[in-house]
């Protein structure tokens, strides 16, 4: 199915997002005319637009093909993944994304260096920042080629090149201005291709009646196959006709009624630092962060999360849908292949959606290419203002004129740009949903209880501040190292990371902040003021 | 209304909003491994824990970010007004 034939209808949706995509965010390059423009669109997007915006930005391929990929495959623990990535976004709103806007800067690295008046942790902001931005656009630029072989049969290579040449042309002329459009048109489409498909599936299978099947059942799952409606056991062949996992591969995933059960895929510890990951993690994550600085102000930045909840909550409850008919319904070319003959799991939404017609294939191809360019984009702002603007702006050459500093920005996202795509031709084999997960443990350990303490803490100190994020930080790379190097099996650090970090933060702060002049408490007063008052922006004004 | 008391008026309804968005996603996978029958006994057709991860709790999420939201907007705004 893959193989590298060229599959009409999903390469020409494939090209119709990537020319529309172009056109917009070259389109905008014309209004992005100041720095403020570059970075933060000029802090004039408004709520629905942000709102979109930020929840494309924020759902990947992962989201978009790999969820309901994991319910498909590992049943109830995959509906873990659904609710957690959204859930995140509460702690957002309540405890981050109004002071923080509110503050006005342009990066995570400009908060840092403002609350704590530190160029020191400006520094180790900018380190963490390319570290949790590298992990997740390494993962993407990986996807991207997979997917596009997958789904338009364009070969791997290719794929990488032509979207990740797409994305860094129209990121470095139209910046946050021009990603901001893209973002939410490409968000628009994903949910229309996430949830069309399933208005045909729908009436065709009874969702409950798939659900009870594997309920009532205590051995091998069976399904009412796709023709004829005879039950028969479920066997993934590859199109060769071969197995798509061998015994011991099989016996990973549940099966029988064990499929809707709990603790599929994990036991009770690891399902608890998982959702510490995905909910703390979320709000720790600099390029979605950046996104709330869009907003002209507190209140406007409030209203864009609820929206946010509400459309990546739409998103999330298909993806168990999905992942159910996929479950049930598959026939037996239930794996595509790509050109390794490796089977590629992402890709049942792609088969469950033939199942809805042609047509719905290209929407979903459509929606997986949207996904990638939407994620890949608003990384490559986040790396490329770590560079230009935390580190050349604002530490190497702090005198630079304004037209320096664009030059600067431009040239870092074609730097990243292609250091991505080279990345990504490299990194074939990097496992994707890995990388992400350690994406979100670090930002968990890092920037989230440095965020959550730095705006509601006002004796919070700067070295308290390196003592949490460093600690959260390493605690995240020995357990991924330690597990890499086969010392011990658990690879979920958040549950340990994530209270260490506040620990040190708590423990460092009460030790220094005694120690501190008068004038040093003043600043950090000063600065803890700007984060709350409301008279300090136009918060105020209805949203 | 100072500005700090507002501050605090916004973090007891952001610590209390927060305590019941915790409680209600953490507890579950504890009743999962105590309850794990109940569980997943089919309400509406579909195994009750489905359909808490799956649908309700998203629902949970945005009445609690309506309610925390209109809030916290309302007093900076009663703040302003002052």
């Amino acid at each position: 199915m893959s193989n590298g034939e060229i599959q009409l209808l999903p390469l020409l949706a494939a090209i119709f997002v990537l020319l529309l995509t172009m056109v917009i965010g070259l389109h905008s390059a014309k209004r992005t005319k100041t720095l403020s423009d570059y970075w933060v669109a000029g802090r004039n997007v408004g709520v629905f637009t942000n709102a979109s915006a930020i929840s494309s930005n924020y759902l990947s391929a992962a989201s978009f093909l790999g969820v309901a990929a994991f319910v498909w495959a590992n049943g109830f623990d995959g509906v873990w993944y659904a609710t957690g990535f959204a859930a995140g976004y509460i702690l957002l709103l309540l405890f981050i994304a109004s002071p923080l806007r509110r503050f006005g800067q342009y990066t995570i690295p400009d908060f840092c260096h403002g609350r704590f008046h530190s160029y020191r942790l400006r520094q180790i902001g900018i380190l963490w920042t390319v570290v949790i931005s590298a992990l997740y656009i390494i993962a993407q630029m990986v996807g991207v080629g997979t997917l596009m072989e997958a789904v338009t049969g364009v070969p791997w290579v290719w794929g990488v090149i032509i979207l990740g040449g797409v994305i860094t042309l129209y990121v470095a002329f139209g910046g946050m201005t021009g990603v901001t459009v893209t973002q939410m048109l490409q968000f628009w489409i994903m949910l229309t291709a996430m949830i069309v498909p399933l208005f045909i599936l729908m009436p065709k299978h009874n969702y409950s009646e798939l659900l009870l099947h594997a309920y009532r059942d205590t051995g091998q799952v069976v399904a009412p196959g796709v023709a004829g409606g005879v039950e028969e056991p479920v066997e993934l062949l590859t199109v060769e006709g071969t197995a798509a996992f061998s015994d011991a591969e099989k016996e990973r995933f549940p099966t029988g009624r064990d499929w809707i059960r709990p603790f599929g895929k994990w036991n009770l510890f690891g399902s608890v630092s998982l959702l510490i990951a995905l909910v703390c993690g979320t709000a720790g994550l600099p390029h979605i962060l950046a996104r709330f600085y869009t907003n002209p102000n507190a209140a406007k930045a409030r209203w864009s999360t609820v929206w946010v909840l509400v459309f990546i909550g739409l998103f999330y409850i298909t993806t168990p849908i999905w992942g159910t008919y996929a479950r049930m319904v598959l026939g037996p070319e239930a794996v595509m292949v790509n050109e390794a003959g490796q089977p590629n799991p992402n890709t049942m939404m792609l088969i469950t959606s033939f199942d809805a017609g042609e047509w719905a294939k290209a929407l979903v191809a459509a929606g997986a290419i949207a996904a990638l360019l939407s994620t890949v984009s608003g990384l490559l702002i986040a790396l490329s203002s770590a560079f230009a603007h935390d580190f050349y702006g604002e530490i190497l050459y702090r005198n630079a004129s304004d037209k320096q500093k664009m030059i600067a920005a431009k040239l870092a996202v074609i730097l990243f740009g292609a250091a991505a795509i080279g990345i990504g031709l490299t990194f074939r084999d990097a496992n994707i949903a890995w990388m992400v997960g350690l994406a979100f443990a670090v930002a968990a350990s890092t920037f989230f209880p440095l965020l959550a303490c730095g705006i509601w803490w006002r004796r919070m100190t700067e070295q308290g501040a390196i003592a949490g994020i460093m600690l959260g930080g390493l605690i995240s790379a020995v357990v991924v190292i330690g597990k890499l190097a086969k010392v011990w099996e658990f690879e979920q650090p958040a549950v340990i990371s994530v209270p260490a970090a506040f620990l040190a933060i708590y423990v460092v702060s009460k030790l220094t902040y005694s120690k501190h002049t008068d004038e040093q408490r003043d600043e950090l007063d000063i600065a803890f003021h700007a984060l709350h008052d409301p008279n300090s922006d136009d918060a105020v004004e209805e949203a | 209304m100072t500005y700090e008391q507002m501050q605090a008026k916004q973090l007891k309804l952001s610590v209390l909003l927060a305590a019941i968005f915790l409680v209600s996603m953490f507890s579950v996978p504890f009743l999962n491994k105590t309850m794990t029958e109940a569980m997943i006994a089919p309400v509406l057709g579909i195994p009750f824990v489905w359909l808490f991860v799956g649908i309700l709790l998203h629902i949970e999420f945005w009445i609690i970010a309506v309610v925390y939201t209109t809030l916290s907007n309302r007093w900076e705004g009663e703040l302003a007004d002052e």
